[in-house]
């Protein structure tokens, strides 16, 4: 049976919770780069990438749930 | 045995698209919720509703599985011009966790139809009938065209026309 459900969620990229992330250091020279918020950078991604995470983040609340 | 695919009827008529002026149906209008953030803060506070919970557990009960339900609810927010197909498909992971969330936090069994489960031992009908018809044909069962009855022919008699342009048969006449 062709279940669209079925193939959306087989699709979905979730997080990788292991990635690395950067240890770089900020820099203070007055033409550095602002360090983005997390907001922000959440709202760059391409859509899918950003669902990825909502639903990583509900699973992760779920998983909680379980465990008590 | 092999899937033989059946007509189905309940679809729009040739041609019903075109029944009503363009732009007057919901979702030739530009969506109402045009991100998924957007869409998002429409449907959770929905879900987060009790009394759309309640009739939600009921649903899941039935055993009903998270992904049909979600499905279900997005195609009705195209329809009503809420949000885009696109949009639609994108938020149905979030509103399936989100159903399953809810579901386990109320303690409710529900089927999430996201692990369809096929048994390596068990043949696939294609298979079967794949096999049978090599079976066959290493027997030789395959129905002959000597086996075949052949219709008898009949004459057809033919109506003598007479006008004026009509052909003219054999006897002349």
């Amino acid at each position: 049976m062709y279940n669209i459900g079925f193939q959306v969620l087989n699709n979905l990229v979730l997080p990788d919770d292991n990635a690395s992330e950067e240890m770089t250091q900020p820099s203070n020279s007055l033409l550095s780069r602002k360090p983005k918020s997390k907001e922000q950078s959440i709202m760059d991604l391409e859509p899918r990438e950003r669902v990825g995470r909502y639903v990583a983040d509900i699973r992760k609340a779920r998983m909680g749930l379980k465990n008590g | 045995m092999v899937d033989i695919p059946s007509p189905s009827f309940d679809r729009p008529i040739a041609g019903q698209s075109l029944t009503a002026e363009l732009g007057n149906r919901p979702w030739q209008q530009p969506p109402q919720y045009a991100t998924v953030e957007e869409a998002l803060d429409y449907y959770v506070p929905r879900l987060a509703n009790p009394e759309f919970t309640e009739n939600l557990f009921d649903v899941m009960e039935t055993g009903i599985p998270l992904t049909t339900i979600a499905n279900a609810m997005q195609s009705a927010g195209v329809m009503e011009g809420k949000h885009t197909i696109d949009v639609g498909l994108l938020i149905m992971p979030v509103l399936i966790e989100t159903m399953a969330y809810l579901a386990e936090e109320s303690d409710i069994e529900y089927v999430e139809g996201s692990n369809i489960t096929t048994d390596p031992d068990k043949p696939s009908d294609s298979r079967i009938a794949r096999a049978i018809a090599m079976v066959r044909k290493e027997q030789g069962e395959e129905p002959k065209m000597e086996d075949m009855p052949v219709p008898e022919e009949q004459e057809v008699p033919q109506e003598v026309t007479g006008g004026l342009m009509s052909r003219r048969s054999a006897d002349g006449v």
